[in-house]
């Protein structure tokens, strides 16, 4: 195996179009969260903000923040604590009230959503919801007695794929079968949706034109669908299924807009790989990640090891947070060699 | 003399007025019910088959209902649209309140509406659909209730409007 000099490249995040987590927050986040959160959270100054990624409700239980690593309990006064002594306590009317401005006034039209247990709202952020489940025929059917509300800030990060478009894309105009394996928030739903929307732009350095792309978007976090319309920018030439079950959703995605590269995210199940099978032999190009940490660990899983075996992805990029949140820490062409 | 016959035709005339006025009321209450309940019958189609939001939904039944009843429902849709972090409740609660002395619905009336309002928008589609068929059952009994007050004081009032004018106007002379 060559290992290569710069090993780990730190992804860049330049701002063109990016938003400030306060602004987000103000704009988008406000509008669903109960009044007397509303005012905690106008006292936090931006500074402080601007890391946070999550924000978490839990009836009668400190409200907290959080960045990709740390999390912090929130005082009256906006201040961040590490002990949860002086936070303040999320009331359970803040929690039906926060329910109920989240579904836009509107619980019975989410009543669908909420069986997944997450809604996506205005912005394309996510917000997760547990509580007592009423189970009908083996399935959820309703959530009641909510008591834990996580509000995923989406951050849409404008060129966070400018350094692997690069090894993507192929000399001819064409574009590699990519595996991105990465941990959890590490970056590769960030990386995912720049890197549907560089293909679908095209890449002008690389004399790349854009191409149809299809995105396969089951938890609604790439394109981040809000009434149809994708809430983050994913191209011009690009189609989403939204809210899709991946395996059924990229057959139909190639039967039904012949995309020319298909995106979706956390392939892991058999049927997925399946399908996924499917897809590269229609001949359209498949980008997608997985949950995991290096090569090595993926190989030794059930399925997508002897996927990965065969070399059928023709790039694996492996993301970590050695040098941050979305560093890039190794690419390997098919046959294993590394090449970053 | 003149002056005795104008105030007397002034007397009558006002009498009158006030007479078919409390009269209107008695007439008005049962056809606004009933525009409440055909009101109510179109959120359960906007709930259950289009699931539009809450504040669609009463934009369109604002539209679609007579201008005493839609005001109601377009004060509420204004005010959620507003996202001041207001639940349902509150909008309708406080919409009602400010549309209360422009209709002519009476107190019951106005706690079955409210009663309506507390379970608005927060429960499931089925649970959504029995709150507002409750709502619509009470409103079609104090709707039977008013349709017998309306036959027993419509005339009534009316006469006694005119009557009591002239009683007046023959006390003075």
């Amino acid at each position: 195996m060559m290992i290569a000099n710069e090993k780990i490249k730190k992804m860049s995040c330049k701002s063109t179009g990016s938003r400030d987590t306060k602004d987000i927050i103000q704009d988008d986040i406000m509008l669903c969260l109960s009044n007397g959160i509303r005012q905690i959270l106008k006292r936090i100054p931006s500074r402080l903000l601007q890391p946070v990624e999550e924000i978490r409700l839990r009836t009668c239980r400190p409200l907290m923040l959080h960045d990709s690593t740390t999390g912090w309990f929130v005082t009256y006064t906006g201040e961040f604590s590490d002990t949860e002594g002086n936070a303040y306590i999320v009331t359970p009317e803040d929690m039906q009230q926060t329910l109920e401005l989240v579904s836009n006034n509107s619980i019975y039209a989410v009543q669908e959503e909420l069986k997944n247990g997450f809604i996506t709202i205005q912005g394309g952020h996510r917000v997760g919801i547990v509580g007592k489940t009423v189970v009908s025929d083996n399935k959820v059917s309703y959530i009641k007695d909510v008591s834990g509300i996580n509000i995923r800030i989406s951050k849409q990060i404008i060129g966070a794929a400018d350094d692997v478009m690069r090894h993507i894309i192929r000399k001819n105009g064409d574009v590699f079968n990519t595996l991105i394996i990465s941990p959890p928030q590490c970056g590769k739903t960030t990386l995912l949706r720049d890197i549907a929307r560089q293909l679908s732009y095209g890449v002008k350095h690389l004399q790349f034109k854009g191409v149809k792309v299809g995105i396969v978007d089951e938890r609604s976090e790439i394109a981040g669908c809000f009434k149809g319309v994708p809430q983050n920018d994913v191209g011009p030439r690009t189609d989403v299924l939204d809210a899709c079950p991946k395996a059924v959703g990229m057959l139909m995605m190639i039967r039904s807009m012949s995309p020319n590269v298909l995106i979706t995210d956390e392939i892991g199940t058999e049927e997925d790989l399946i399908a996924l099978r499917q897809v590269m032999n229609a001949g359209v190009k498949i980008i997608t990640s997985i949950h995991g940490y290096s090569r090595q660990d993926i190989l030794r899983r059930p399925y997508l090891g002897k996927l990965l075996a065969e070399n059928i992805f023709e790039k694996v990029i492996v993301l970590g947070r050695s040098k941050g949140t979305g560093t890039i820490e190794e690419i390997f062409d098919g046959k294993c060699r590394e090449i970053v | 003399m003149i002056l005795k016959i104008i105030g007397c035709i002034l007397i009558i005339a006002s009498s009158t007025v006030m007479g078919y006025s409390a009269a209107y009321r008695f007439a008005r209450r049962p056809e606004e019910l009933r525009a409440l309940q055909s009101a109510l019958q179109i959120l359960e189609s906007e709930i259950v088959f289009s699931v539009n939001p809450l504040a669609e939904a009463f934009e369109r039944i604002s539209k679609n209902t007579s201008q005493s009843i839609g005001i109601i429902f377009k004060s509420t849709a204004d005010l959620l649209k507003q996202k001041t972090g207001m639940t349902a409740q509150q909008a309708w609660a406080i919409s009602i309140k400010k549309c209360e002395s422009q209709m002519n619905l009476n107190k019951e009336d106005i706690e079955i509406l409210l009663a309506f309002g507390s379970s608005l928008g927060c429960s499931d589609k089925d649970n959504q659909v029995k709150n507002i068929r409750l709502a619509c059952s009470k409103l079609a009994m104090e709707e039977k209730k008013a349709e017998i007050l309306k036959e027993k004081n419509e005339r009534l009032y009316k006469n006694l409007g005119l009557l009591g004018g002239m009683l007046i106007s023959l006390l003075l002379i």
